[in-house]
C-alpha cells in the first residue's frame, strides 16, 4: 500500500474540510453578527410582573442583593398614612422603629408641607425584601418597586434571582435602556397614563428565564 | 486493505447523506404537529395599583428629587474584552506553535484567570455563550455583538491553530491548569467513555437553553470561586473539582466542557497542529508520559489480520446501519427531555393555568401558582400573548430536542465508527482534538522534536542533528 499517497489524500481532504469549516463559520458568524445588537443586555425586573415576593433578597449571588427598592416620586401620593412606610397596626404615625414596616429602616420620612411627607430610600440599607413594595402596591399608588441596580449587578449569564422568580418578571433588557421604570416622565398633577408606564423594549422582553 | 478502506468511506458518505436528509425532514413534521395548541378561553381583568391617591401639587416650592439610575458596565469595556480575547488567543497560539514556551503559556493561564476570571467576573464566557446563542436563535431575543464574538473567536482560533483557547485563555481551564501539580493517568477505557460526556452535556444544555434555563452556568464549578459569592453548594463543589484537578488534569475540560468538545472537533481540521518531527524523535515516549490529558498517541500498527478485517467490516456495516436508528432514538429522548424542561417553564405553566387545560400543571410549578397568576394580572399581558409565548417555548423545545438528540446520536455513532477504522501510525502524534496546549510535552522532550521543522530546522544547533539509528 502506498503510504504517501494515503497521507497526501488525507491532507487534501483535511484542507478541503478546513475551508468548508471556515466558510461555514464565516457564513454562520456573519448571520449571527447581522442579527446581533450593538448593545449588551442586562437583567432587569419588569415592575408590571413583579409581586414583591422577596426572593430577590435571598437568591441573588450578592449579599446584600443587587436588587433595591426604588421610589417613583412622580407616582407617589406623599401620604401621611403611608402603607409602605408604616407597619399595618402601627400605634403612631411616626419614625419610631416599631412603627416602621421596613426591617432595616431604609425608608426616610421627611415632612414637606401639610399634609404631605416625602419618602426616600437609603439604598445602602435596603435589602430588597419587598415588604414596602407589596404594601404600596396593595394600599397605595405602587410608587415603591424593585429594580436591579446596575452599579451592583454582576450581570451573571444565569441570573440566580431570574431562576427563582415565581412570576418570570426578570428579563434581559438592552444596556442602553437598563431600567424599566414605572414613571415615564414626571407628571405632577395628572395621572400617569398606562402607556407611559414601563416602556416595552423592542426585542428583549422574550422571557427572562 | 486499500479497497476495504474505500468501501468503508463510501458507506460512510452514503450513511451521512441519508441522515442529513432525514434530519432536515423531522423538525418540519414536528413543527406542523404542534401548531394551534392553546385555545383562548379566559379573559383576565387588568388591575393597576396606580392612581389610588392623587398626585399632590405642592405650594411650598418643593421639587421632586431626580431619579438615580446607576449605569451598567460601559459598552467600550465589552469591546476591550473582545480585543483582549483575540490578543490572548493569538499569543497562546504563538507560544504553543512558534516559540514553544511553556512559561509563556503558563503566564497566559495566569492572565486568563486574573483578567477573564477575577476582573471580568466570568460572564459572558465563551463556554456559556453557547447557551446565549441557542436561546437568542430559539426565542428571537437580543444577541449582543460581544457575546457573538466571544462565541466565535475561539472556534475560529481552533480552526486555525487548534485548542489554543483551552490552554489558558479560558478562565475555567486556566484555574485547573494552575493548580495541576502531579498529573495522574486516567485508565484509557474510562477516559474514552468519559470523553464522550461533553457531547451529552452539549445536547442537554442546548435543550435547556432553548427554554431559557442556562444549565451550564448552574453547574459551572469555578465562577463562584472567581466571584467568591453565590450558591454555597456550587462553591464547595468547585473547591472539590479544584482538589481533584491537582491530580487528574483538567477534569472539567475533558469530561464536562461542551465547548471544549466543539473546539476539539474544529481542531481536527486545524491548519497547524502540534507536530513531532519524526526525524528528531527517538521514540522515548517521554512526551506521552508528560502529557496530562493523554493527547499523544503512540505508534500503532494499522494492519488487520484477515479474521480481524472480516470482523471489523461486519461491525462497521452494523454500526452504519445502526446510526439512523440510534439518531432517531436519541432524538426522541431529546424530545422527551425537552418536554420535561418545558413542562416546568413558567410561561408554559401560566398558559396552562389560564386555559384551565391541565390542573396537573399547577403541581409541577416550583412556586405558588397564584404568584404566577398575580404577576400575569398585574402585567397587563393578554391571554393571547401568554399563549403565544408558551407555544413558542414548547415548539422551540421540541425542535431543539430533535436537533440535539439526533446530533448526539450521530456523533456517538461516528465515534464508534471511528474506532473500527484503524489507522496505522509509525510516529508519535499529538491528537489535535485532545491537546490543550499546556506545553509539558516539549519540555519533556529530550530531542526538541516538537520544534517546527520547517521554521526552526535550520536554527537547530549542530549537536541536535538527527541521531543515526
Amino acid at each position: 500500500m502506498n503510504d504517501e499517497s494515503v497521507q497526501e489524500r488525507r491532507s487534501v481532504l483535511k484542507t478541503i474540510l478546513r475551508w468548508v469549516g471556515l466558510g461555514a463559520l464565516a457564513i454562520s458568524g456573519g448571520a449571527l453578527l447581522r442579527r446581533s445588537t450593538a448593545h449588551a443586555t442586562v437583567w432587569q425586573i419588569d415592575p408590571r410582573k413583579c409581586i414583591g415576593c422577596g426572593r430577590c433578597e435571598r437568591e441573588c449571588v450578592l449579599n446584600p442583593s443587587a436588587v433595591k427598592c426604588v421610589h417613583s416620586y412622580a407616582i407617589c401620593g406623599y401620604c401621611d398614612l403611608c402603607s409602605g412606610y408604616l407597619e399595618t397596626y402601627a400605634a403612631k404615625r411616626d419614625m419610631a422603629a416599631e412603627n416602621q414596616l421596613c426591617p432595616t429602616g431604609a425608608i426616610k420620612r421627611t415632612f414637606v408641607e401639610d399634609p404631605y411627607f416625602e419618602y426616600t430610600i437609603d439604598e445602602k440599607l435596603c435589602i430588597a425584601c419587598g415588604r414596602c413594595v407589596r404594601a404600596c402596591e396593595q394600599y397605595g399608588n405602587g410608587s415603591l418597586y424593585l429594580q436591579i441596580r446596575h452599579d451592583r449587578c454582576l450581570n451573571c449569564n444565569r441570573c440566580a434571582i431570574a431562576d427563582h422568580c415565581p412570576t418570570n418578571a426578570i428579563v434581559r433588557v438592552s444596556a442602553d435602556q437598563p431600567y424599566l421604570l414605572k414613571d415615564g416622565e414626571i407628571k405632577p398633577s395628572s395621572s400617569v397614563p398606562k402607556k407611559t408606564a414601563p416602556k416595552k423594549p423592542a426585542k428583549n422582553i422574550g422571557g427572562g428565564l | 486493505m486499500k479497497t476495504s478502506r474505500r468501501v468503508h468511506l463510501r458507506q460512510l458518505f452514503f450513511a451521512i447523506i441519508l441522515i442529513v436528509l432525514f434530519w432536515t425532514l423531522v423538525p418540519v413534521v414536528m413543527i406542523q404537529k404542534h401548531e394551534g395548541k392553546f385555545p383562548v378561553r379566559l379573559q383576565m381583568p387588568v388591575v393597576s395599583a396606580e392612581d389610588r391617591f392623587p398626585r399632590p401639587e405642592f405650594e411650598s416650592g418643593y421639587e421632586r428629587p431626580a431619579r438615580v439610575t446607576p449605569a451598567p458596565r460601559p459598552a467600550w469595556r465589552d469591546y476591550l474584552d473582545i480585543g483582549v480575547l483575540a490578543a490572548a488567543l493569538g499569543l497562546a497560539a504563538w507560544f504553543s506553535m512558534t516559540s514553544r514556551s511553556r512559561k509563556g503559556l503558563f503566564l497566559i493561564a495566569c492572565f486568563g484567570a486574573a483578567y477573564f476570571g477575577v476582573v471580568r467576573g466570568g460572564c459572558v464566557c465563551p463556554v456559556g455563550s453557547i447557551q446565549n446563542v441557542v436561546y437568542a436563535l430559539a426565542n428571537d431575543a437580543a444577541l449582543p455583538v460581544y457575546v457573538v464574538s466571544f462565541f466565535l473567536l475561539p472556534i475560529l482560533s481552533a480552526l486555525l491553530w487548534g485548542r489554543v483557547f483551552c490552554s489558558g485563555v479560558c478562565p475555567l481551564g486556566a484555574l485547573q491548569e494552575i493548580v495541576l501539580i502531579k498529573p495522574l493517568r486516567v485508565w484509557p477505557l474510562v477516559d474514552r467513555v468519559l470523553r464522550f460526556l461533553p457531547w451529552v452535556v452539549l445536547a442537554v444544555v442546548m435543550i435547556t437553553a432553548s427554554a431559557g434555563r442556562f444549565l451550564l452556568c448552574a453547574i459551572d464549578p469555578f465562577v463562584n470561586i472567581y466571584r467568591l459569592s453565590g450558591d454555597m453548594t456550587i462553591l464547595i463543589a468547585g473547591g472539590i473539582v479544584l482538589l481533584i484537578s491537582t491530580m487528574i488534569a483538567r477534569p472539567y475540560c475533558r469530561y464536562v466542557c461542551p465547548y471544549g468538545a466543539v473546539l476539539g472537533a474544529c481542531a481536527r481540521l486545524a491548519k497547524t497542529n502540534l507536530a513531532i518531527t519524526p526525524d528528531h524523535c527517538v521514540r522515548c515516549g517521554m512526551c506521552v508520559n508528560a502529557c496530562p490529558v493523554g493527547a499523544i498517541d503512540s505508534p500503532v500498527s494499522g494492519e488487520f489480520t484477515p479474521q480481524e478485517l472480516k470482523r471489523e467490516r461486519i461491525i462497521l456495516v452494523l454500526l452504519i446501519l445502526l446510526l439512523p436508528v440510534v439518531a432517531v432514538a436519541l432524538s426522541s429522548v431529546g424530545r422527551s427531555l425537552s418536554t420535561r424542561v418545558t413542562n416546568k417553564n413558567p410561561d408554559v405553566i401560566l398558559a396552562r393555568l389560564l386555559n384551565e387545560e391541565d390542573p396537573e400543571a399547577v403541581k409541577r410549578y416550583r412556586w405558588d401558582e397564584t404568584a404566577l397568576l398575580d404577576g400575569f394580572r398585574q402585567s397587563g399581558m393578554t391571554v393571547e400573548e401568554a399563549n403565544a409565548r408558551a407555544q413558542r417555548v414548547i415548539h422551540n423545545g421540541l425542535l431543539m430536542g430533535n436537533i440535539a438528540g439526533g446530533g448526539l446520536g450521530i456523533i456517538a455513532m461516528l465515534g464508534l465508527i471511528g474506532l473500527t477504522l484503524r489507522r496505522g501510525r509509525k510516529d508519535y502524534l499529538a491528537n489535535p482534538s485532545r491537546c490543550i496546549r499546556c506545553g509539558r510535552c516539549w519540555q519533556a522532550c529530550p530531542r526538541q522534536a516538537f520544534v517546527d521543522q520547517q521554521k526552526m530546522g535550520s536554527a537547530l544547533p549542530e549537536t541536535e542533528k538527527p541521531l543515526e539509528m
